[in-house]
Protein backbone atom coordinates (compact mmCIF):
# COMPACT_ATOMS: atom_id res chain seq x y z
CA UNK A 1 0.00 0.00 0.00
CA UNK A 2 1.25 3.46 -0.81
CA UNK A 3 3.58 5.51 1.28
CA UNK A 4 3.23 8.89 -0.37
CA UNK A 5 6.00 11.43 -0.03
CA UNK A 6 5.05 15.11 -0.05
CA UNK A 7 7.56 17.94 -0.35
CA UNK A 8 6.09 21.40 -0.04
CA UNK A 9 7.00 25.01 0.51
CA UNK A 10 6.63 25.47 4.24
CA UNK A 11 5.68 28.89 5.48
CA UNK A 12 6.54 27.79 9.01
CA UNK A 13 10.04 26.61 8.10
CA UNK A 14 10.71 29.25 5.49
CA UNK A 15 11.81 26.51 3.11
CA UNK A 16 11.04 22.97 2.11
CA UNK A 17 8.93 20.84 4.38
CA UNK A 18 8.29 17.13 4.02
CA UNK A 19 5.72 14.64 5.21
CA UNK A 20 4.62 11.13 4.38
CA UNK A 21 1.12 9.76 4.00
CA UNK A 22 0.50 6.05 4.36
CA UNK A 23 -2.81 4.75 3.05
CA UNK A 24 -4.36 1.43 4.01
CA UNK A 25 -5.81 -0.71 1.24
CA UNK A 26 -9.41 0.23 2.08
CA UNK A 27 -8.85 4.00 2.23
CA UNK A 28 -11.85 4.56 -0.01
CA UNK A 29 -14.12 3.29 2.78
CA UNK A 30 -14.89 6.67 4.32
CA UNK A 31 -17.09 5.09 6.96
CA UNK A 32 -14.23 3.22 8.65
CA UNK A 33 -11.16 5.22 7.64
CA UNK A 34 -9.24 6.85 10.49
CA UNK A 35 -6.08 8.94 10.50
CA UNK A 36 -3.10 8.77 12.81
CA UNK A 37 -0.70 11.71 12.97
CA UNK A 38 2.68 10.18 13.69
CA UNK A 39 5.48 12.29 15.16
CA UNK A 40 8.95 10.77 15.03
CA UNK A 41 11.71 11.06 17.59
CA UNK A 42 14.97 13.02 17.62
CA UNK A 43 17.88 12.39 15.22
CA UNK A 44 15.40 11.02 12.73
CA UNK A 45 12.80 11.77 10.05
CA UNK A 46 9.36 10.43 9.26
CA UNK A 47 10.44 7.30 7.39
CA UNK A 48 12.27 5.92 10.41
CA UNK A 49 9.06 4.89 12.16
CA UNK A 50 8.06 2.89 9.08
CA UNK A 51 11.49 1.31 8.70
CA UNK A 52 12.02 0.29 12.32
CA UNK A 53 8.49 -0.81 13.23
CA UNK A 54 5.53 -2.63 11.70
CA UNK A 55 3.22 0.30 12.36
CA UNK A 56 2.01 0.42 8.74
CA UNK A 57 0.90 -3.21 8.97
CA UNK A 58 -0.84 -2.58 12.28
CA UNK A 59 -2.65 0.41 10.79
CA UNK A 60 -3.54 -1.56 7.68
CA UNK A 61 -5.68 -4.01 9.65
CA UNK A 62 -7.41 -1.11 11.43
CA UNK A 63 -8.06 0.92 8.26
CA UNK A 64 -6.01 3.77 9.61
CA UNK A 65 -4.08 6.19 7.42
CA UNK A 66 -0.90 7.77 8.73
CA UNK A 67 0.26 11.36 8.25
CA UNK A 68 3.87 11.76 9.37
CA UNK A 69 5.80 15.04 9.21
CA UNK A 70 9.57 15.29 9.34
CA UNK A 71 10.75 17.59 12.12
CA UNK A 72 14.36 16.43 12.38
CA UNK A 73 15.57 18.19 15.55
CA UNK A 74 12.75 20.70 15.64
CA UNK A 75 11.33 19.21 18.88
CA UNK A 76 7.87 20.14 17.48
CA UNK A 77 8.52 23.49 19.03
CA UNK A 78 8.96 26.98 17.66
CA UNK A 79 12.55 27.00 18.86
CA UNK A 80 14.07 30.05 20.42
CA UNK A 81 17.17 29.44 18.32
CA UNK A 82 16.10 27.21 15.45
CA UNK A 83 13.21 26.17 13.28
CA UNK A 84 9.51 26.62 13.90
CA UNK A 85 8.81 22.94 14.50
CA UNK A 86 5.45 23.43 16.19
CA UNK A 87 4.10 25.75 13.51
CA UNK A 88 5.30 23.21 10.96
CA UNK A 89 3.36 20.45 12.74
CA UNK A 90 0.16 22.47 12.70
CA UNK A 91 0.83 23.38 9.08
CA UNK A 92 1.12 19.71 8.06
CA UNK A 93 -2.05 18.75 9.92
CA UNK A 94 -3.91 21.49 8.05
CA UNK A 95 -2.25 20.84 4.68
CA UNK A 96 -2.88 17.11 4.79
CA UNK A 97 -6.59 17.80 5.10
CA UNK A 98 -6.53 20.10 2.09
CA UNK A 99 -4.32 17.91 -0.08
CA UNK A 100 -5.95 14.62 0.87
CA UNK A 101 -9.67 15.34 1.18
CA UNK A 102 -10.23 11.58 1.47
CA UNK A 103 -8.75 11.69 4.98
CA UNK A 104 -11.35 12.02 7.75
CA UNK A 105 -11.84 15.37 9.44
CA UNK A 106 -14.11 14.17 12.26
CA UNK A 107 -12.30 14.46 15.61
CA UNK A 108 -13.40 10.97 16.67
CA UNK A 109 -11.46 9.55 13.73
CA UNK A 110 -8.24 11.50 14.34
CA UNK A 111 -5.44 10.34 16.63
CA UNK A 112 -1.87 11.38 17.42
CA UNK A 113 1.09 9.19 18.32
CA UNK A 114 4.48 10.60 19.28
CA UNK A 115 7.66 8.63 19.62
CA UNK A 116 10.13 10.02 22.16
CA UNK A 117 10.57 13.69 21.19
CA UNK A 118 7.38 13.36 19.15
CA UNK A 119 5.33 12.73 22.28
CA UNK A 120 5.92 16.30 23.43
CA UNK A 121 4.54 17.63 20.16
CA UNK A 122 1.64 15.18 20.26
CA UNK A 123 0.53 16.19 23.76
CA UNK A 124 1.10 19.87 23.06
CA UNK A 125 -1.04 19.85 19.91
CA UNK A 126 -3.73 17.86 21.70
CA UNK A 127 -3.88 20.34 24.57
CA UNK A 128 -4.03 23.28 22.17
CA UNK A 129 -6.66 21.68 19.91
CA UNK A 130 -8.49 19.29 22.25
CA UNK A 131 -11.61 19.26 20.09
CA UNK A 132 -9.71 18.04 17.03
CA UNK A 133 -8.54 14.63 18.23
CA UNK A 134 -9.97 11.56 19.89
CA UNK A 135 -6.86 10.29 21.65
CA UNK A 136 -3.13 10.88 21.95
CA UNK A 137 -0.33 8.50 22.85
CA UNK A 138 3.32 9.10 23.62
CA UNK A 139 6.12 6.56 23.80
CA UNK A 140 9.03 7.41 26.14
CA UNK A 141 8.47 11.12 25.78
CA UNK A 142 9.48 14.33 27.55
CA UNK A 143 5.88 15.48 27.95
CA UNK A 144 6.81 17.85 30.75
CA UNK A 145 9.60 19.81 29.09
CA UNK A 146 9.97 22.13 32.07
CA UNK A 147 10.98 19.11 34.16
CA UNK A 148 13.29 17.93 31.36
CA UNK A 149 15.01 21.32 31.30
CA UNK A 150 15.41 21.32 35.08
CA UNK A 151 17.16 17.95 34.87
CA UNK A 152 19.37 19.22 32.08
CA UNK A 153 20.30 22.36 33.96
CA UNK A 154 21.17 20.28 37.04
CA UNK A 155 23.24 17.84 35.00
CA UNK A 156 20.86 15.03 35.93
CA UNK A 157 19.44 14.33 32.49
CA UNK A 158 20.45 11.21 30.55
CA UNK A 159 22.27 13.33 28.02
CA UNK A 160 19.79 15.37 25.98
CA UNK A 161 21.67 17.59 23.60
CA UNK A 162 22.12 21.23 22.86
CA UNK A 163 19.01 21.15 20.70
CA UNK A 164 16.87 21.24 23.83
CA UNK A 165 18.58 24.44 24.98
CA UNK A 166 18.18 25.83 21.46
CA UNK A 167 14.51 24.98 21.54
CA UNK A 168 13.52 25.94 25.08
CA UNK A 169 16.50 27.92 26.43
CA UNK A 170 15.71 27.07 30.07
CA UNK A 171 13.07 25.69 32.39
CA UNK A 172 12.15 29.18 33.54
CA UNK A 173 11.87 30.48 30.00
CA UNK A 174 9.42 27.74 29.04
CA UNK A 175 7.46 27.41 32.28
CA UNK A 176 3.91 28.68 31.89
CA UNK A 177 4.24 29.41 28.18
CA UNK A 178 1.80 28.29 25.50
CA UNK A 179 3.91 25.15 25.04
CA UNK A 180 4.07 24.07 28.70
CA UNK A 181 1.95 20.92 28.42
CA UNK A 182 1.25 20.55 32.14
CA UNK A 183 0.05 24.13 32.36
CA UNK A 184 -2.02 23.71 29.20
CA UNK A 185 -3.66 20.61 30.72
CA UNK A 186 -4.26 22.40 34.02
CA UNK A 187 -5.96 25.26 32.17
CA UNK A 188 -8.20 22.92 30.18
CA UNK A 189 -9.19 21.16 33.39
CA UNK A 190 -9.94 24.44 35.16
CA UNK A 191 -12.08 25.63 32.27
CA UNK A 192 -13.96 22.34 32.27
CA UNK A 193 -13.14 21.73 28.64
CA UNK A 194 -13.03 18.37 26.89
CA UNK A 195 -9.65 16.62 27.07
CA UNK A 196 -8.96 13.75 24.64
CA UNK A 197 -7.92 10.39 26.08
CA UNK A 198 -4.22 10.31 27.00
CA UNK A 199 -1.69 7.49 26.97
CA UNK A 200 1.97 7.30 27.98
CA UNK A 201 4.34 4.34 27.93
CA UNK A 202 8.03 3.77 28.64
CA UNK A 203 10.42 0.86 28.89
CA UNK A 204 11.66 -0.75 32.11
CA UNK A 205 15.23 0.07 31.04
CA UNK A 206 14.28 3.32 29.36
CA UNK A 207 16.19 6.49 30.28
CA UNK A 208 12.91 8.37 29.85
CA UNK A 209 11.24 6.33 32.60
CA UNK A 210 12.04 8.66 35.53
CA UNK A 211 10.75 11.69 33.62
CA UNK A 212 7.63 9.86 32.52
CA UNK A 213 6.89 8.75 36.08
CA UNK A 214 7.01 12.40 37.17
CA UNK A 215 4.63 13.24 34.32
CA UNK A 216 2.25 10.52 35.54
CA UNK A 217 2.25 12.05 39.02
CA UNK A 218 1.53 15.51 37.65
CA UNK A 219 -1.47 14.32 35.67
CA UNK A 220 -2.67 12.44 38.74
CA UNK A 221 -2.45 15.69 40.73
CA UNK A 222 -4.43 17.44 38.03
CA UNK A 223 -7.08 14.73 38.15
CA UNK A 224 -6.73 14.06 34.42
CA UNK A 225 -6.87 10.37 33.40
CA UNK A 226 -3.65 9.10 31.82
CA UNK A 227 -3.42 5.47 30.75
CA UNK A 228 0.08 4.04 31.11
CA UNK A 229 2.06 0.93 30.24
CA UNK A 230 5.61 -0.19 30.89
CA UNK A 231 7.29 -2.07 28.08
CA UNK A 232 10.26 -4.37 28.25
CA UNK A 233 13.53 -2.82 27.16
CA UNK A 234 15.13 0.52 26.49
CA UNK A 235 14.52 3.64 24.48
CA UNK A 236 14.14 2.06 21.03
CA UNK A 237 11.76 0.35 18.61
CA UNK A 238 12.59 -3.08 20.05
CA UNK A 239 10.63 -1.91 23.07
CA UNK A 240 8.05 0.30 21.33
CA UNK A 241 7.02 -1.96 18.46
CA UNK A 242 5.46 -4.72 20.64
CA UNK A 243 3.32 -2.03 22.28
CA UNK A 244 2.05 -0.36 19.12
CA UNK A 245 -0.87 -2.67 18.34
CA UNK A 246 -2.10 -2.32 21.90
CA UNK A 247 -1.81 1.46 21.65
CA UNK A 248 -3.84 1.53 18.44
CA UNK A 249 -6.53 -0.67 19.98
CA UNK A 250 -6.58 1.57 23.04
CA UNK A 251 -7.02 4.57 20.74
CA UNK A 252 -9.91 2.93 18.94
CA UNK A 253 -11.63 1.12 21.78
CA UNK A 254 -10.52 2.72 25.03
CA UNK A 255 -9.39 1.26 28.32
CA UNK A 256 -11.95 -1.55 28.34
CA UNK A 257 -9.95 -3.40 25.70
CA UNK A 258 -6.51 -4.47 26.79
CA UNK A 259 -4.64 -5.25 23.61
CA UNK A 260 -1.24 -5.28 25.29
CA UNK A 261 0.69 -8.52 25.41
CA UNK B 1 3.70 23.87 -5.07
CA UNK B 2 3.80 20.55 -3.28
CA UNK B 3 5.72 17.75 -5.00
CA UNK B 4 4.15 14.41 -4.27
CA UNK B 5 5.50 10.97 -5.13
CA UNK B 6 3.30 7.91 -4.87
CA UNK B 7 3.41 4.23 -5.75
CA UNK B 8 0.34 2.07 -5.42
CA UNK B 9 -1.21 -1.08 -6.87
CA UNK B 10 -3.71 -0.73 -9.68
CA UNK B 11 -6.16 -3.35 -10.85
CA UNK B 12 -6.05 -2.41 -14.52
CA UNK B 13 -2.35 -3.15 -14.83
CA UNK B 14 -2.37 -5.86 -12.14
CA UNK B 15 0.78 -4.30 -10.79
CA UNK B 16 2.10 -1.31 -8.92
CA UNK B 17 2.85 1.95 -10.68
CA UNK B 18 4.49 5.15 -9.61
CA UNK B 19 3.33 8.66 -10.34
CA UNK B 20 4.31 12.15 -9.29
CA UNK B 21 2.09 15.15 -8.68
CA UNK B 22 2.49 18.88 -8.39
CA UNK B 23 -0.31 20.37 -6.35
CA UNK B 24 -1.00 23.84 -5.00
CA UNK B 25 -0.43 23.78 -1.24
CA UNK B 26 -4.08 24.71 -0.86
CA UNK B 27 -5.03 21.43 -2.52
CA UNK B 28 -6.34 20.36 -5.91
CA UNK B 29 -9.54 22.36 -5.53
CA UNK B 30 -7.45 25.53 -5.78
CA UNK B 31 -5.96 24.56 -9.15
CA UNK B 32 -7.22 26.27 -12.29
CA UNK B 33 -6.72 23.14 -14.43
CA UNK B 34 -5.11 19.70 -14.40
CA UNK B 35 -2.23 18.88 -16.72
CA UNK B 36 -1.46 15.24 -17.52
CA UNK B 37 2.22 15.22 -18.44
CA UNK B 38 3.22 11.93 -20.01
CA UNK B 39 6.69 10.39 -20.02
CA UNK B 40 8.98 9.24 -22.77
CA UNK B 41 9.40 5.53 -23.40
CA UNK B 42 10.63 3.88 -20.18
CA UNK B 43 10.65 7.32 -18.59
CA UNK B 44 10.26 8.04 -14.91
CA UNK B 45 7.55 10.04 -13.23
CA UNK B 46 10.18 12.50 -12.03
CA UNK B 47 11.69 13.22 -15.47
CA UNK B 48 9.65 16.35 -16.19
CA UNK B 49 10.45 17.83 -12.80
CA UNK B 50 14.15 17.07 -13.08
CA UNK B 51 14.73 18.08 -16.70
CA UNK B 52 12.41 21.07 -17.10
CA UNK B 53 11.00 23.98 -15.10
CA UNK B 54 7.49 22.55 -14.96
CA UNK B 55 7.11 23.35 -11.26
CA UNK B 56 7.77 27.02 -11.94
CA UNK B 57 5.32 27.11 -14.84
CA UNK B 58 2.68 25.15 -12.94
CA UNK B 59 2.95 27.64 -10.09
CA UNK B 60 2.62 30.58 -12.49
CA UNK B 61 -0.50 29.10 -14.06
CA UNK B 62 -1.82 27.50 -10.88
CA UNK B 63 -1.95 24.02 -12.42
CA UNK B 64 -2.13 20.64 -10.80
CA UNK B 65 0.24 18.36 -12.73
CA UNK B 66 -0.04 14.58 -12.97
CA UNK B 67 3.08 12.74 -14.12
CA UNK B 68 2.46 9.00 -14.51
CA UNK B 69 4.78 6.33 -15.85
CA UNK B 70 3.96 4.00 -18.72
CA UNK B 71 7.02 1.79 -19.21
CA UNK B 72 7.17 0.82 -22.90
CA UNK B 73 3.46 0.62 -23.65
CA UNK B 74 2.55 3.42 -26.07
CA UNK B 75 -0.19 3.82 -23.41
CA UNK B 76 -2.08 0.94 -25.01
CA UNK B 77 -3.82 -2.07 -23.59
CA UNK B 78 -0.86 -4.23 -24.58
CA UNK B 79 -1.22 -7.45 -26.52
CA UNK B 80 1.37 -9.06 -24.25
CA UNK B 81 1.48 -6.83 -21.21
CA UNK B 82 -0.47 -4.47 -19.06
CA UNK B 83 -3.62 -2.45 -19.75
CA UNK B 84 -1.99 0.97 -19.62
CA UNK B 85 -4.75 2.70 -21.60
CA UNK B 86 -7.37 1.64 -19.07
CA UNK B 87 -5.01 2.74 -16.28
CA UNK B 88 -4.41 6.17 -17.81
CA UNK B 89 -7.98 6.93 -18.82
CA UNK B 90 -10.01 5.24 -16.09
CA UNK B 91 -8.34 4.00 -12.94
CA UNK B 92 -5.73 6.72 -12.41
CA UNK B 93 -8.10 9.71 -12.88
CA UNK B 94 -10.64 8.08 -10.58
CA UNK B 95 -7.94 7.39 -8.00
CA UNK B 96 -6.68 10.97 -8.16
CA UNK B 97 -10.20 12.31 -7.87
CA UNK B 98 -10.98 10.20 -4.82
CA UNK B 99 -7.70 10.72 -2.98
CA UNK B 100 -6.71 14.27 -3.84
CA UNK B 101 -10.03 15.66 -5.05
CA UNK B 102 -8.48 16.28 -8.47
CA UNK B 103 -11.12 17.59 -10.90
CA UNK B 104 -11.98 15.33 -13.82
CA UNK B 105 -12.77 18.14 -16.22
CA UNK B 106 -10.85 21.16 -17.48
CA UNK B 107 -7.77 19.05 -18.22
CA UNK B 108 -4.78 19.47 -20.50
CA UNK B 109 -2.37 16.79 -21.65
CA UNK B 110 1.09 16.94 -23.09
CA UNK B 111 3.71 14.41 -24.03
CA UNK B 112 6.82 13.93 -26.07
CA UNK B 113 8.00 10.82 -27.87
CA UNK B 114 5.94 7.89 -26.52
CA UNK B 115 4.11 10.32 -24.27
CA UNK B 116 3.02 12.24 -27.38
CA UNK B 117 1.20 9.18 -28.61
CA UNK B 118 -0.52 8.85 -25.25
CA UNK B 119 -1.35 12.54 -25.12
CA UNK B 120 -2.78 12.57 -28.64
CA UNK B 121 -4.97 9.57 -27.86
CA UNK B 122 -6.10 11.17 -24.61
CA UNK B 123 -7.06 14.32 -26.47
CA UNK B 124 -8.89 12.53 -29.26
CA UNK B 125 -10.33 9.48 -27.51
CA UNK B 126 -10.08 10.09 -23.79
CA UNK B 127 -13.09 12.31 -23.28
CA UNK B 128 -14.23 15.88 -23.79
CA UNK B 129 -12.54 16.94 -20.58
CA UNK B 130 -9.24 17.61 -22.39
CA UNK B 131 -9.38 21.11 -23.79
CA UNK B 132 -5.93 20.89 -25.37
CA UNK B 133 -3.53 18.06 -26.14
CA UNK B 134 0.14 18.59 -26.94
CA UNK B 135 2.00 15.87 -28.83
CA UNK B 136 5.46 16.50 -30.22
CA UNK B 137 8.74 14.75 -30.97
CA UNK B 138 7.06 11.53 -32.08
CA UNK B 139 6.84 9.57 -35.30
CA UNK B 140 3.07 9.18 -35.62
CA UNK B 141 3.46 6.82 -38.58
CA UNK B 142 5.41 4.36 -36.45
CA UNK B 143 2.41 2.20 -35.66
CA UNK B 144 1.11 1.98 -39.23
CA UNK B 145 4.63 1.23 -40.47
CA UNK B 146 5.13 -1.60 -37.99
CA UNK B 147 5.81 -4.89 -39.74
CA UNK B 148 7.24 -3.35 -42.88
CA UNK B 149 10.72 -4.76 -43.39
CA UNK B 150 12.57 -7.70 -41.93
CA UNK B 151 13.69 -6.53 -38.51
CA UNK B 152 11.84 -7.71 -35.43
CA UNK B 153 10.79 -5.05 -32.94
CA UNK B 154 10.11 -6.83 -29.67
CA UNK B 155 8.71 -3.72 -28.00
CA UNK B 156 6.17 -3.23 -30.77
CA UNK B 157 5.34 -6.93 -30.73
CA UNK B 158 4.62 -6.78 -27.00
CA UNK B 159 2.30 -3.84 -27.51
CA UNK B 160 0.54 -4.70 -30.76
CA UNK B 161 1.20 -8.40 -31.31
CA UNK B 162 2.91 -9.88 -34.30
CA UNK B 163 2.72 -7.94 -37.56
CA UNK B 164 0.51 -7.41 -39.41
CA UNK B 165 -1.50 -5.80 -36.67
CA UNK B 166 -5.17 -6.68 -36.47
CA UNK B 167 -7.38 -3.94 -37.92
CA UNK B 168 -9.35 -3.64 -34.71
CA UNK B 169 -6.18 -2.93 -32.75
CA UNK B 170 -4.96 -0.44 -35.33
CA UNK B 171 -8.24 1.46 -35.11
CA UNK B 172 -7.60 1.97 -31.40
CA UNK B 173 -3.86 2.63 -31.57
CA UNK B 174 -2.83 4.17 -34.89
CA UNK B 175 -2.93 7.95 -34.29
CA UNK B 176 -3.69 8.82 -37.91
CA UNK B 177 -6.59 6.37 -38.07
CA UNK B 178 -7.85 7.66 -34.72
CA UNK B 179 -7.69 11.25 -35.94
CA UNK B 180 -9.55 10.27 -39.11
CA UNK B 181 -12.32 8.43 -37.34
CA UNK B 182 -12.62 10.89 -34.48
CA UNK B 183 -13.71 13.95 -36.46
CA UNK B 184 -15.72 15.82 -33.88
CA UNK B 185 -13.16 16.20 -31.14
CA UNK B 186 -13.37 19.55 -29.36
CA UNK B 187 -9.79 19.21 -28.21
CA UNK B 188 -7.29 21.69 -29.62
CA UNK B 189 -4.12 19.93 -30.76
CA UNK B 190 -0.57 21.22 -30.37
CA UNK B 191 1.61 19.53 -32.99
CA UNK B 192 4.90 20.01 -34.80
CA UNK B 193 5.11 20.19 -38.60
CA UNK B 194 8.35 18.23 -38.64
CA UNK B 195 6.93 15.19 -36.83
CA UNK B 196 6.04 12.37 -39.21
CA UNK B 197 2.27 11.99 -39.44
CA UNK B 198 1.46 15.31 -37.77
CA UNK B 199 0.16 16.87 -41.03
CA UNK B 200 -2.07 13.85 -41.65
CA UNK B 201 -3.48 14.10 -38.13
CA UNK B 202 -4.10 17.82 -38.48
CA UNK B 203 -5.79 17.28 -41.85
CA UNK B 204 -8.17 14.63 -40.54
CA UNK B 205 -11.31 16.27 -39.23
CA UNK B 206 -12.10 19.87 -38.48
CA UNK B 207 -10.22 20.55 -35.31
CA UNK B 208 -8.19 23.48 -34.20
CA UNK B 209 -4.43 22.94 -34.38
CA UNK B 210 -1.68 25.09 -32.89
CA UNK B 211 1.69 24.45 -34.46
CA UNK B 212 4.90 24.40 -32.43
CA UNK B 213 7.38 27.05 -33.48
CA UNK B 214 10.22 24.54 -33.87
CA UNK B 215 11.00 20.85 -33.75
CA UNK B 216 12.49 19.35 -30.60
CA UNK B 217 14.26 16.04 -30.30
CA UNK B 218 15.63 15.73 -26.78
CA UNK B 219 15.24 17.02 -23.24
CA UNK B 220 17.25 20.04 -24.37
CA UNK B 221 14.10 21.21 -26.14
CA UNK B 222 11.21 19.34 -24.55
CA UNK B 223 10.86 21.97 -21.84
CA UNK B 224 10.64 24.74 -24.44
CA UNK B 225 7.90 22.84 -26.26
CA UNK B 226 5.99 22.34 -23.02
CA UNK B 227 6.30 26.01 -22.15
CA UNK B 228 5.02 27.00 -25.60
CA UNK B 229 2.12 24.57 -25.20
CA UNK B 230 1.20 26.03 -21.81
CA UNK B 231 1.39 29.56 -23.15
CA UNK B 232 -1.09 28.59 -25.85
CA UNK B 233 -3.40 26.70 -23.53
CA UNK B 234 -6.39 28.44 -22.04
CA UNK B 235 -6.03 27.12 -18.52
Amino acid sequence: MPLINVQYLSTALGGEGEFGVYLPEKWRDAETLKVLFLLHGAFSEYKSSFLYSSLARYCETRNMAIVAPSSHLGVYTDMIHGENGYSMLKEVVALSGKMFPALPSEPEKRFILGISMGGHGAFKLTMEQPDQFSAVAACSSPIDVVRTMELLENGEHFGGGAELFHAFQSANTYRGTQGDVIEMARKLKQEGRHIPRLFLCWGDEDHAKPEDLVTVEKFKELGIPLTTREGIGGHNFDMWDPLLEGILDWMLKGDEVDGFH
Amino acid sequence: MAFIECRDSFKTIRNSARFSLLLPEAGAAAASAVLYLLPVRRGLSTDWVRYTSIELWAREKNLAVVMPEGLCSDFCNMRYGMRWWDYLTQELPEYLHQLFGLPQDNCLCFGVEMGALGSLKLGLMGSKRFTMAGAVAEDFLRVSRYGVGESIDHDMESIYGKAPVHEGILAQCDPVLIATSCKKSDTTLFLCHEDLGAEEIAGAGKRHVVWASRAVKSWEGYGDALKEFLDNARA
